[in-house]
């Protein structure tokens, strides 16, 4: 009976091991995202929508909250402590103070110390959503 | 009897099986410069006396555990942790060798365990996870003696590895580990495996089923799984139900089995 559990735990985790290092094909596209960003936004130029790669629980959003909420150009009056996260589209609501401009360097720098990527954020300009990529 | 010398020696032989797991409820902090403390309320109850898998007379032994658990987290790739179980009320009937039964009773602390948790993270599209390599060390800090120990009264070094995936709907974790004790007359090495299968609902919360496996040197062997919740109040308040029925226990050497547990624990995180 024992070399039988063994066998299946083994397997189970093998199998599980498998599934998580392999490709996969995305969850959502860019363009998906990216509709969903601007309806996010609604228009709003004091926000902007950070794609957090990898934040797909709501727990997640408790460290990006912590780090991103530090930064100087984030209006922690807008939704919790300036940030809001949806885990579908992996996609981060963060307010932005009137008059100040997001700092991507720091948004990059404030993610990677919650544990997670940002590769590229939608900002509303002129009316239209601009998607900048973070280097 | 010749054995209760020897069961003396081998109270809370599973324990290894659950120290895999690491505060704040197996998941944070994950950011840099995080940490938090736990405390978790265990019951458990072993109904049997198990010589094997065969119920020696009409014995039990029942536990209530108090873990304090902390954590600090350098940067998402290393953490330090630390869990101290302080034995609130302990309690065992065995034979007395002369066709009555023995009850004894004890608290005190049991033995500390520090691990240092590396986390190799990946972030996916629609995806995260980690892979996980423990090694960790269980201090002899533990009450001994009177005949009914709490401590094992040995060094342990021990060694998990894991592996965890989430999506937005679905976790998965499996983990494996193993246990050495510099003096293996008071507690054989053993090695263990878990499965953890859990879907995330409300925003909030985690439902999960667990299995762990874990077997001794001695040829003891369990299997105990059951259904466990995980519910986030806040950023900073987080509890967790579980509850484990053994489904498989047998005992190379005479002891208690067969055992029903159920923790509760409440995080903070910062």
């Amino acid at each position: 009976m024992k070399h039988l559990l063994t066998t299946l735990l083994t397997s189970l985790i093998l199998i599980g091991a498998a599934f998580g290092s392999g490709k996969h094909a995305p969850e959502i596209t860019d363009s998906a995202r990216q509709q969903a960003a601007i309806q996010q936004l609604n228009g709003s130029s004091n926000q902007i929508a950070v794609y957090v790669k990898g934040a797909i629980c709501s727990s997640c959003a408790i460290g990006v909250r912590k780090k991103i909420s530090k930064l100087d150009f984030v209006d922690r009056t807008q939704f919790k402590k300036g940030i809001s996260m949806d885990a579908k589209t992996q996609l981060i609501l963060v307010g932005v103070k009137t008059g100040s401009a997001p700092d991507p360097a720091l948004i990059k720098k404030a993610v990677a110390d919650a544990g997670y990527e940002a590769p590229y954020y939608f900002e509303i300009i002129k009316g239209k959503a601009i998607r900048k990529t973070i280097k | 009897m010749k054995s209760l010398p020897v069961l003396g020696g081998v109270l809370m032989s599973l324990s290894g099986t659950l120290l895999a797991d690491q505060p704040i409820m197996n998941m944070m902090p994950r950011w840099d410069h995080g940490w938090g403390i736990q405390l978790r309320y265990e019951n458990k109850y072993d109904s049997d006396l198990l010589q094997g898998d065969t119920v020696i007379g009409d014995h039990f032994e029942r536990q209530e555990i108090l873990h304090l658990e902390g954590v600090y987290t350098w940067d998402r790739a290393v953490r330090l942790t630390i869990k101290i179980p302080y034995v609130v009320d302990a309690e065992r009937t065995l034979p007395d060798g002369s066709g009555g039964t023995l009850r004894q009773r004890n608290s005190g602390l049991d033995d500390p365990t520090i691990a240092l948790v590396f986390k190799d993270y990946f972030n996916l599209d629609g995806r995260s996870g980690n892979w996980t390599l423990a090694p960790q060390v269980r201090l002899p800090l533990g009450k001994t003696g009177g005949g009914y120990d709490l401590g094992d009264d040995t060094w342990g070094i021990g060694l998990s590895g894991g592996y965890e995936m989430e999506t937005a709907r679905w976790f998965f974790a499996a983990g494996i580990g193993t246990w050495y004790y510099l003096d293996e007359d008071e507690e054989p090495a053993s090695i263990g495996a878990s499965v953890d299968l859990g879907m995330n609902f409300a925003d909030r919360g985690q439902i999960l089923w667990e299995t762990d496996f874990n077997y001794e040197k001695d040829d003891t062997h369990q299997l105990e799984a059951g259904p466990a919740l995980y519910w986030r109040f806040t950023d900073t308040v987080h509890c967790r139900v579980e509850w484990k029925h053994s489904f498989i226990s047998y005992q190379g050497e005479l002891d208690h089995g067969n055992t029903d547990r159920i923790s509760v624990g409440i995080g903070f995180v910062f």
